[in-house]
């Protein structure tokens, strides 16, 4: 299992045990799609292990369990005993990785060393190759193919009828097609995509960071400056036709009640790739600030690229080789006509390009995943990267 | 000649570039690169790729990393807040309270507490930071870079950025023999901003007063301090509208293409979105109800500041009638189709209204009656800032100044009447403040003669201290309160400050219920 579930027995069959944590909907949504996926192909049942509030969902054809009582307590202490094994083993395992790590370091300083005979620099050689592989980190990778086929996870009725009335006090009606804005781009190519929404004849909801003059009438109803509770958000993303997102966190919950959803400004094609069909994103344009010019697309599917990222998300670095500037109005045009149109035709037309930068990303991803963690983690699972595609004129451009 | 311009950011470009391109036309061998480059900032380092057939592109320069660099950056910031305990500045208490905000140590806070010192004070202060600056050691990367690329003469701009780090490249080049210059990009950068923390071999500026300002407030000798002009406003002196006046009328909006007014809008820093609407909205009324008839009726367009469209998005001025906002949404500054419409506004308007921003110099430049006032909510950015005093009569500006709303109503309605009145502070003060070597002359020239003669002169050798490995492990000691504070959460302080605060209060209920337990156990 790659998921935050533990697998174990209960009452003479094999159950899937999840604690969601509800102040992550996203990380949990996701735990219970992937969950549910697995246990209708095992033919198990999930037990919830819930602290306080409910989850406002329900999974279809799959057994969905809150245990009481002497149950309960048992789990509970199969669920801690689990976790704790687990955190163990994290631990060791970092440990060793650091340890190996000071050990490849050692030998390479002498791998380097003249005066030693070749044979032995060999050997010290072949020695830290294999330090590097003993010491490379456990990574769970994101489960793709679990994630792949629609959620079969649904909104509660009676949750449903409360957020509905909830969004229609704060002046989202029926009326109109919603869409859910997130984006923490420029306000000037913010409000200008929200001027087209609007003209295309859909709702706006704007969520996320609050943005310097962009406008919350005529259409658009912004919710960047009022608190909500995470659960109507996750009912936002159910109600649109459509979102448009930034975070990875949103499209994972898109996933969650099968919204199409529409990432911009992606800076990494491993973790922005969308799962679904109904899934598009289009990439940043990457700058290299040595010379001043982006990159192309291609050579972001590098190794120099992703140590790079990671040197600037993982390691706090102020400032990386590239530089990111956001899609720009024309292209965000596109990306939305190109939604548009796979909603209406059931996205059944992807082009050729589309389908070959796919297959570029599979096979990038396979080779630099036994040299990248985040790559192990974020890239192809067993070969399935998803069925969504890059926006067709950055595809065209790869190509 | 080989120059590397050395620009903070690529929003700088638009200063230079009349300036690197009359370089590289004269055959000169230029390189441009930057010391920063916001992903999320209209204008993106790949703007610099334009210039790559006349120039070399060399993108984004080494950073200064290490622990030397972060004692700088403390020092630095320490530095531009001590400026600001100048008498000079004693009425300016937002720049003070912008840079405390931005770099002063949080460990020196209590600097805030001082009123201000004399300048004599200031200056000696100045001076023995400015020596503690000197002992730093230099950053190898970025000699080695220098090295690398080996200029003849490095220009850097502005320099005056809150604890900049271009400081480390003006003081490389000096180990380097390689010549500097500081060029000054705009009217406000030496009072708003920074200090110049070094001294490099010539400081390019624009006018007269920006070189008194230079000797005054950040100690350098007058005569390395070189007025050029303002080349980054040459193009507006030749520069023509896009489009027709009734072209441009119906594009902004506007109701007919009768004579209209012409709000612009400041930055957030001098006025913010709501306190702006609610001025405009305040003026408009006061326009409507003024006994000049021709302002009762007069159009007015707004144009609000790119950066400060927060409540101008929602057309807060929609109920008033002939009063239109234009663009009316976020717009990009740098686009040539902004900048058009800018122009355009300003060329076609009858006069201009601000608060204090550089859309006034603008408007001066192509002749038009400017007109503000003053008023309370503004009063720590109109006067509280020394680059505005600049714009006044008195010293020799144009701005049709009035301290109410009712005398400013008057001057409006007389320039309307009589455009010309202004004409004449307007073109002195353009003469003077714009293009000091004359109206017909253009700036851009002058400031490419300067670096030509900045690359004849013999660069300085670099100056250590007095007692420099004494003075850096004073400033690291210095520096050590600095970074023990920064490592303390604002969070636990604040919870901590809390507790404190209210330590009398539960001292006092505490000692009330012990008393309260006695008078029930002794009847």
């Amino acid at each position: 299992m790659t998921i935050n579930a533990i697998e174990t027995t209960a009452g003479g069959r094999r159950v899937l045990l999840l604690r969601p944590d509800v102040s992550q909907p996203v990380r949990c949504g996701i735990d219970l799609v992937a969950a549910a996926a697995h246990a209708r192909e095992t033919g198990g049942a999930i037990y919830l292990l819930l602290d306080g509030e409910s989850m406002p969902v329900s999974v279809d054809g799959v057994p969905v369990i809150t245990p009481h009582g002497v149950q309960r307590l048992w789990l509970s202490a199969v669920w801690r005993t689990a976790s704790a094994a687990k955190d163990v083993r994290a631990w060791w395992r970092h440990l060793e990785t650091s340890v190996a790590h000071e050990w490849r370091r050692e030998l390479r300083r002498h791998i380097g060393d003249d005066q030693l005979p070749l044979e032995l620099r060999q050997r010290l050689r072949t020695l830290a190759e294999a330090s590097t592989r003993r010491g490379r980190t456990e990574t769970s990778a994101f489960p793709r193919r679990m994630l792949r086929a629609s959620s079969a996870v649904s909104l509660l009725p009676d949750f449903v009828e409360e957020a509905r009335s909830q969004l229609t006090a704060l002046g989202i009606t029926d009326g109109r097609p919603l869409v859910t804005f997130e984006s923490r781009t420029r306000p000037d190519i913010a409000a200008a995509v929200m001027e087209l929404l609007v003209s295309e004849g859909y709702a706006v909801a704007r969520i996320g960071e609050p943005a310097d003059g962009v406008r919350s009438c005529d259409g658009v109803v912004d919710l960047t400056t009022s608190s909500r509770p995470l659960s109507l958000e996750m009912f936002l993303v159910y109600a649109s036709a459509f979102i448009m997102c930034e975070s990875i966190d949103l499209q994972q919950l898109a996933y969650l009640v099968n919204t199409p959803s529409l990432v911009i400004n992606a800076r990494d094609p491993f973790v922005a790739y969308p799962l679904r069909k109904n899934g598009l994103f289009a990439l940043s344009a990457a700058i290299d600030l040595e010379a001043a010019q982006p990159i192309t697309i291609g050579d972001m599917l590098t190794q120099p690229y992703f140590r790079d990222l990671h040197k600037q998300q993982v390691r706090g670095r102020r400032r990386g080789s590239h530089g990111y500037r956001d899609n720009t109005v024309e292209e965000l045009t596109e990306a939305i006509k190109e939604m548009r149109a796979g909603i209406a035709d059931g996205w059944a037309s992807e082009s050729e390009s589309q389908s070959r930068f796919r297959q570029r990303v599979v096979e990038a991803g396979t080779a630099l995943a036994p040299i990248s963690a985040h790559v192990a983690e974020w890239g192809p699972d067993d070969g399935f990267i998803g069925d969504g595609r890059l926006v067709r004129f950055q595809a065209d451009r790869v190509s | 000649m080989k120059v590397l311009f050395l620009m903070d950011s690529p929003e700088y470009l638009r200063f230079y570039d009349s300036a690197i391109e009359e370089l590289a036309r004269r055959g000169h061998e230029v390189a441009i690169s930057v010391n920063n480059q916001r992903d999320k900032k209209p204008v993106g380092i790949e703007g610099l790729r334009s210039y790559a057939d006349r120039v070399r592109v060399l993108g984004v320069v080494p950073e200064s990393v290490g622990l030397w660099s972060q004692v700088a950056y403390r020092l630095r910031g320490t530095m531009d807040f001590v400026r600001f305990l100048h008498p000079t500045f004693r009425d300016a208490p937002a720049l003070r309270a912008r840079i405390k905000r931005k770099v002063l140590p949080r460990a020196y806070y209590w600097l805030d507490a001082i009123p201000r010192l004399n300048s004599g004070s200031v200056g000696r202060i100045e001076r023995l930071l400015m020596a503690a600056e000197r002992a730093i050691p230099v950053q190898t990367s970025i000699i080695e870079f220098l090295q690398a690329h080996a200029p003849d003469v490095l220009l850097v701009s502005p320099l005056v950025a809150a604890a900049s780090d271009q400081v480390d490249w003006v003081k490389a080049a000096r180990q380097c023999g390689i010549r500097t210059g500081v060029c000054i990009a705009s009217w406000d950068n030496l009072t708003n901003k920074g200090l110049l923390r070094v001294e490099p071999d010539l400081v390019i500026v624009w006018n007269e007063a920006q070189r008194r300002e230079a000797h005054a407030y950040h100690y350098l000798p007058i005569d390395r301090v070189v007025a050029t002009g303002a080349q980054l406003f040459d193009k507006w002196f030749e520069k023509r509208p896009t489009r027709d006046r009734e072209a441009f009328c119906r594009a902004s909006g506007l109701t007919d293409s009768e004579p209209f007014v012409l709000f612009t809008g400041s930055s957030s820093f001098i006025s913010e979105s709501s306190a702006e609407v609610a001025f405009v909205r305040r003026w408009i009324a006061a326009l409507r109800a003024s006994r000049h008839p021709e302002l009762r009726e007069i159009n007015v367009l707004v144009r609000p500041h790119p950066y400060n469209f927060h409540r101008w998005a929602d057309d807060p001025v929609a109920d008033l009638p002939r009063v239109t906002v234009y663009p009316r949404r976020p717009y990009n500054p740098v686009e040539q189709s902004s900048r058009d419409d800018f122009f355009d506004s300003l060329y076609y308007c009858a006069a201009v209204v601000g608060i204090n921003t550089s859309a006034m110099i603008e408007a001066a430049i192509i002749g038009r009656p400017v007109c503000s006032m003053l008023t309370p909510e503004f009063a720590n950015t109109q006067e509280g800032t020394i680059h505005f005093h600049h714009l006044l009569p008195e010293n020799g500006g144009f701005l049709r100044i009035a301290s109410t709303v009712e005398q400013h109503v008057d001057q409006l309605g007389d320039c309307l009447r009589d455009p010309a009145a202004t004409g004449a502070e307007t073109e002195r003060f353009v003469a003077s403040f714009i293009r000091p070597h004359g109206r017909d002359r253009a700036a851009t020239p002058i400031f490419a003669d300067v670096v030509e003669q900045l690359a004849t002169i013999q660069a300085q050798p670099p100056t250590a201290p007095p007692l420099a490995p004494v003075l850096r492990l004073l400033t690291l000691v210095a520096a050590l309160p600095a970074f023990a504070v920064d490592q303390l959460r604002p969070q636990a302080l604040a919870r901590l400050r809390k507790r404190i605060r209210s330590a009398p209060r539960r001292t006092t209920k505490r000692l009330k219920k012990a008393a309260a337990r006695w008078k029930r156990l002794i009847p």
